[in-house]
Parts: C-alpha cells; sequence; structure tokens
C-alpha cells in the first residue's frame, strides 16, 4: 500500500525533483525519468548520427549514466530538459570531433550509399524518399543548426529553452532555424517544385 | 533582419495555435517566399518516430544503478548467495538529507519538555523538614531575614 502510495507521489514530481530523488538513490525516481526521456532522447541521437541504431544506443545508455554516476553535475534550481540536451548535444559534438580527427567515416559517403540504396522507387513511396532526403540535408547542416531544428520541430521546445541548450542568445536560435529552413527548402526543391 | 525574424516566429506560433487573422496570413506568405509550403519540412520532422525495442539498455542501466545504490531487494540476494550486502537503507543513513526544520521543531519540542521537567515542590521541602525536625529536634521557627542583623 505504502509502495502503491509512494510510486503515485513520485509520478507528480516534475524531472528537477525526480533529479533530487535520484540522488538520494530512489530507484523509481530513475524509472520515471528514463520513461519521460528514453524515447525522446534516442531519436535525438539516432537522426543525428546518421540513423545509426547501435551507436544510438550506446549514447542513450552513457547519457543515462552521466545521471546515474554523477547527479550532482545538474543544479536542480534549473529547468531539466534544456540541461539534458545541452548534454546530449555536446555528446554527439564530441563524437564529430573524434570522427573527423580519425577519418574513421565518411558521413558524406555514407549518407550517399544509404539513399542511393533507398531510392528505388518501385520500394519507396515519395514520402518516404522526402523523409530520407530531408533527414540526410539535415545532418549536413551544422550541429547547432540541426540541434536547434530537431528540438523545435520534433519535440517542440521553445526558442528560450534551445537556447538555453545551446548556450547561444534567443536571437541566434532563430537566425539559424529560419536558415536551416531556407537551404532544406532548396535541397529539398525537387519534391516540391515551385508552381 | 531580427525584427522580422520575431515577427517570424510570432506569425509561426500563431499559425500552429490556429489564431492567425487572415491580413497576417498575407504576411505570413511574404516572410516564407523561399521556404517550402505547407510546412512540409516541419510536419514531416514533427510527424517522425523510431521505432525500435531498447530493453537492453534499461537492463544495464538498472545494474549500474544498483551498482551504485544498492538495491531494493537485498533480502532475497542474502537467501540466493548466503552473503550479507550492505543494505542501501543503513549506507543512506551515514549521509541522511538534512531537514533543519524539523531538526529545530525537535529541539524545541526538548527544550519545552526541559523547562516543563518535575521539581521538588515548596510542600515536599516542608514535609522533608518537619520530618527530619522530628528526628533530630531541630528549630524549625522560620527565619525573619531582618532577624540576620541582629
Amino acid at each position: 500500500m505504502i509502495t502503491i502510495k509512494n510510486t503515485l507521489e513520485i509520478s507528480n514530481y516534475n524531472d528537477e525533483q525526480l533529479m533530487f530523488s535520484i540522488s538520494n538513490g530512489e530507484k523509481k525516481a530513475f524509472d520515471l525519468l528514463y520513461a519521460r526521456y528514453e524515447k525522446k532522447m534516442f531519436y535525438f541521437f539516432f537522426r543525428k548520427l546518421n540513423n545509426n541504431q547501435e551507436k544510438s544506443e550506446d549514447f542513450l545508455h552513457d547519457l543515462f549514466m552521466k545521471i546515474i554516476e554523477k547527479p550532482e553535475t545538474f543544479d536542480t534550481s534549473k529547468s531539466f530538459s534544456p540541461w539534458f540536451y545541452s548534454v546530449a548535444h555536446n555528446m554527439v559534438k564530441n563524437e564529430y570531433k573524434k570522427m573527423e580527427v580519425r577519418k574513421i567515416m565518411d558521413t558524406e559517403s555514407d549518407t550517399t550509399q544509404m539513399v542511393n540504396r533507398a531510392l528505388d522507387p518501385m520500394q519507396c513511396t515519395e514520402e518516404q524518399l522526402f523523409k530520407q532526403r530531408l533527414f540526410i540535408e539535415l545532418s549536413h547542416l551544422n550541429q547547432d543548426s540541426s540541434t536547434a531544428f530537431i528540438m523545435k520541430y520534433h519535440e517542440g521546445y521553445s526558442i528560450e529553452e534551445i537556447a538555453t541548450a545551446l548556450n547561444i542568445k534567443e536571437g541566434t536560435v532563430k537566425s539559424k532555424l529560419f536558415y536551416a529552413k531556407q537551404v532544406l527548402s532548396k535541397k529539398l526543391e525537387m519534391f516540391h517544385p515551385k508552381k | 533582419m531580427e525584427k522580422n525574424l520575431d515577427r517570424y516566429f510570432e506569425l509561426e506560433r500563431k499559425v500552429l495555435t490556429d489564431t492567425i487573422g487572415s491580413i497576417e496570413i498575407e504576411e505570413w506568405k511574404t516572410l516564407n517566399l523561399g521556404i517550402m509550403n505547407e510546412n512540409k519540412i516541419e510536419n514531416t520532422l514533427r510527424n517522425d518516430e523510431v521505432n525500435s525495442t531498447r530493453l537492453h539498455v534499461k537492463i544495464k542501466l538498472d545494474a549500474a544503478f544498483e551498482k551504485k545504490f544498492g538495491s531494493d531487494n537485498q533480502f532475497n540476494n542474502i537467501q540466493q548467495n548466503n552473503v550479507i550486502p550492505f543494505p542501501n537503507k543503513i549506507r543512506q543513513l551515514w549521509a541522511p538529507p538534512v531537514n533543519w526544520a524539523a531538526l529545530a521543531s525537535i529541539a524545541a519540542v526538548f527544550i519545552v519538555l526541559f523547562m516543563l521537567r518535575p521539581v521538588p515542590s515548596f510542600q515536599e521541602n516542608a514535609v522533608f523538614l518537619s520530618d527530619s525536625s522530628l528526628q533530630y529536634g531541630a528549630d524549625t521557627t522560620s527565619f525573619i531575614t531582618d532577624s540576620l542583623l541582629y
């Protein structure tokens, strides 16, 4: 009975309260926070890391491990979401830096191969082709722009929250989003020719 | 440019919440020149989903959590392994979260109890004195402070 009561109470906690409970070793708090963010953070990594499922799962694991190992790095007086995205964004940025140094992965060739495999009109609808092309072009934008774009149009975060996550000014977020829209529209023009 | 961007995102919010006026629609179209029509890019992103199961990630995280903070099911572990693990509850006692308000309340209760503690009353002393006077034949005449002067 007490367990049910505690679970109900904890389900009303906001993310910041959950983080406080996690730092005190409350497993239920961790489970709840994981349930709230697992899907969206996996999506974020999946789209940022060229649809690489295995790598995205590793990143998701590492991201939540940071919460388990050092929950005190989060300031509970601040908003959790932007902080969490900022950690995830920095993880991706570091990964790209590593890839540039090692020259292991040629993103351009990988994505081109991926689209060449998929661009079979017998297998894909126009919508599917559009979507694939959209994410390829999105991956060619700079890291801040693509993160801002995903946060804004997939997750529905406000400009203010995105600015906090990326540690840039709100005006910069707006110009990055607008510029990204212009670039993507131009690149995807073949799917939607001007009348 | 910045003003235009502010206006652009204000109108975008109105489009999304379906609160845009007829005059503003024209302005929205003008600001959207060069952008793909019908919010096709944004809507594709909004409706996009990735379906996969990631149960193994959660299992690994659960194990890491238990390693750091201990398990709630440690009595089961004792039965299975015949090893007594250091219980999480006891571990937490070493570093309890301090609730200063609760501590202050408890301290206040102790102070009040201390002040209200039973002390020997005057009557009890009188009985004691009278008893001792019976035994030793002491003078039970009460002191008059002035008499000390003489």
